[in-house]
């Protein structure tokens, strides 16, 4: 086995999630017929229960487009987008440095 | 937490799949082999992605299988130091927190990261269980069991596959062999540690 790229790409949250609704996963409650594995079912249901699954691409692309402004790192804003912090307190631990 | 990684691996097809088109075969011998389980510094691969070329399909010399070389990529659980994450509370002991997701529950709190200052007391309701309880300005906050909490990662570590070490002969109580290996705890390749120490981190009850 050769890695050739150990990083070719981050995922969101959302973008993850959708992998899985595309191959069927939410439709089918027992996961026999659909094309996800048990385990594969494991992450689906952790990220049915995150914010992910009430986003939809657009308003990632809208988020990110909002922040060129502000200059963030891709971490940072990976972060908010899959923690989607309602506060100011729970954007501290998020931003170094945060005013 | 979910990054691509671009692999290239050769295996060789069973004879009983020749039946299926070549890329559904490959697709499921690639998730028998890498789904579920632990890369090291690449993660825990989740799920795969797709698969970018197929090339070879050789048959080698005393062999009935066709051998292949395919470049794909696989969906890696892998946090990035400094990420934010939400897990449930697994167990709660005097060394710390272990926090699960579901697919991966080798989160551990150490006590040096907890949020400062705290006290513990015994829980009532687990066996050997401590409830850790943080004290700011004269309240008190337990980390109940239903809570859902935010930690940050502090770091990734892969700790490599320990030698099985030998039987022991004159072993002949079995009862102290069976305690001892019911204390020893099942090899985790992937270990993630958290803090909980800074504003806006630990159960999200105690911040909305």
């Amino acid at each position: 086995m050769k890695i050739l790229q150990s990083n070719a790409g981050v995922l969101t949250n959302y973008e993850v999630l959708a992998l899985f609704r595309s191959r069927g996963a939410g439709k089918d409650p027992t996961c026999v017929i659909a094309a996800v594995a048990p385990s594969e079912f494991k992450v689906y249901d952790y990220l049915e229960q995150t914010v992910a699954s009430h986003q939809t691409i657009e308003i990632i692309h809208k988020f990110v487009e909002d922040c060129e402004k502000y200059d963030l790192a891709k971490g940072v804003m990976l972060n908010i987008v899959n923690i989607r912090p309602s506060s100011a307190v729970e954007i501290d631990p998020l931003i170094q440095d945060c005013d | 937490m979910f990054v691509m990684s671009e692999i290239e691996h050769t295996l060789r097809l069973p004879p009983h799949l020749l039946n299926l088109p070549l890329n559904v075969a490959i697709k499921g011998e690639l998730e028998s082999l890498f789904l579920d389980k632990v890369i090291d510094k690449l993660g825990l691969c989740v799920s795969v992605y797709d698969i970018l070329s197929i090339d070879g399909g050789f048959i080698f010399p005393g062999d009935g299988a066709s051998t292949y070389t395919a470049r794909f990529r696989l969906v890696m659980f892998r946090p990035y130091v400094g990420e934010v994450i939400s897990a449930r509370l697994k167990e709660s002991t005097k060394n710390g927190l272990r926090l699960s997701l579901g697919f991966f529950g080798d989160i551990y709190v150490l006590v040096p990261l907890m949020p400062n200052p705290y006290h513990t007391e015994p829980d009532p309701e687990h066996k050997n269980g401590i409830k850790w309880v943080w004290e700011y300005m004269g309240e008190n906050y337990p980390i109940d069991w239903t809570d859902e909490i935010r930690f940050r990662v502090h770091s990734v570590s892969y700790p490599p596959i320990p030698i099985e070490q030998g039987i022991d002969s004159e072993q002949n109580d079995s009862e102290e062999k069976d305690l001892r290996q019911k204390d020893l705890k099942p090899f985790a390749p992937m270990v993630i540690t958290g803090s909980l120490d800074a504003d806006g981190l630990g159960p999200t009850a105690w911040w909305v």
